[in-house]
């Protein structure tokens, strides 16, 4: 894939997955599958059952790219485009697991809710938009928690690949600078 | 003694191994004895191969690394201050292992095809300083993933 197309296409992910994880986090750290289901309820039990692996997919595809992305940039883009279609396509095949990794990595110590956290801001907003905006943070910080493991993996999972494919090319590219050093000795022979 | 926890632990710690020891070994040993054995162009023939094939076992020892610490991670159940910046570090010395090789080891390849020349010898001391730089942070990573293994459990932060 060329370097525009591949561009344009991470470009059109990132979107999907930021529009994707943003209704998905909001709906569910707000509870507003309760809106789908008065809408249509077959739609709303269905949201409500995949929000949060929406929201975690998206965060961790986010991850993924963002690791990719920055590993072309450290590598040097007019080189990476090959590891680059190599990653994203890696990264599209192994989304479920790897966001079911991502976001079991991130659950660890998450917190609900802190007590002390909760109750600043309850005292200043208020019970009910204290609770609310609790949720939200914590929703938030959960899905930056799993893009940053995303981001890891990514970038890692990219520099093997742009290595790998370097030395493929290496080996299979004839060298201008190999010298047949028994040559002459065989040609004696 | 044969459970998954260690069967993980074990891979992620001969990943470190596979990593250190190839840039150490190819720095301290490899690169002298080649500088002194061989003529200039042979050694840049020999030289640019090793460091291509080096490229993907470290890199591809990093990727293992980030894996096997992440199931690591949820054998040990508890996030501290000293694995955030343990995770800050790994994060940096992939980074800097791809500059190493992807981009210093690539632009090696390049201009080494030639034979010899002082662009050349540039970017050779370049890509030493990297990978001192490298190898000097993963110590400093083994040196942290030591601390992991002492800290008490009244240093955990939740986040």
């Amino acid at each position: 894939m060329g370097g525009r197309r591949l561009r344009r296409l991470i470009r059109w992910l990132r979107g999907l997955a930021i529009v994707v994880g943003s209704v998905a986090l909001i709906s569910y750290s707000q509870g507003a599958h309760i809106a789908w289901r008065f809408l249509s309820p077959s739609f709303g039990a269905w949201w409500n059952l995949h929000e949060f692996w929406l929201m975690e997919g998206a965060a961790t595809l986010l991850g993924l790219l963002a690791g990719i992305r920055v590993g072309a940039r450290i590598a040097g883009e007019e080189q990476t485009a090959s590891a680059s279609t190599a990653a994203l396509a890696l990264a599209v095949i192994l989304l479920i697991p790897l966001t079911k990794l991502c976001a079991a990595v991130a659950r660890i110590q998450f917190i609900g809710g802190d007590a002390r956290l909760q109750s600043l801001l309850v005292g200043v907003g208020g019970y009910e938009a204290g609770i609310r905006l609790d949720s939200l943070l914590t929703a938030v910080l959960y899905s930056l928690k799993t893009a940053g493991f995303g981001f890891l993996l990514g970038l890692a999972s990219f520099g093997v690949i742009h290595a790998a494919l370097l030395l493929t090319e290496a080996e299979v590219s004839r060298d201008p600078a190999r010298v047949d050093h028994d040559g002459p000795a065989r040609r004696q022979e | 003694m044969l459970t998954w926890r260690m069967l993980n632990l074990f891979v992620h710690v001969v990943a470190v191994v596979v990593a250190l020891g190839g840039s150490l070994f190819s720095t301290f040993v490899l690169a002298p004895v080649l500088s002194q054995e061989l003529e200039p162009a042979v050694r840049l023939r020999v030289v640019r191969r090793v460091v291509r094939r080096l490229g993907t076992v470290v890199l591809a020892a990093l990727a293992v690394l980030v894996a096997t610490g992440m199931f690591n991670l949820l054998f040990m159940g508890s996030v501290t201050p000293l694995l955030v910046l343990k995770l800050l570090v790994v994060a940096i010395v992939i980074a800097l292992a791809l500059y190493q090789y992807g981009r210093l080891g690539a632009r090696i390849w390049r201009l080494s095809a030639g034979g010899p020349s002082p662009d050349v010898a540039a970017l050779q001391a370049r890509f030493r300083r990297v990978g001192i730089t490298v190898a000097i942070l993963v110590l400093v990573v083994i040196y942290l993933s030591l601390g992991l293994t002492r800290s008490p459990e009244a240093l955990t932060v939740r986040l």
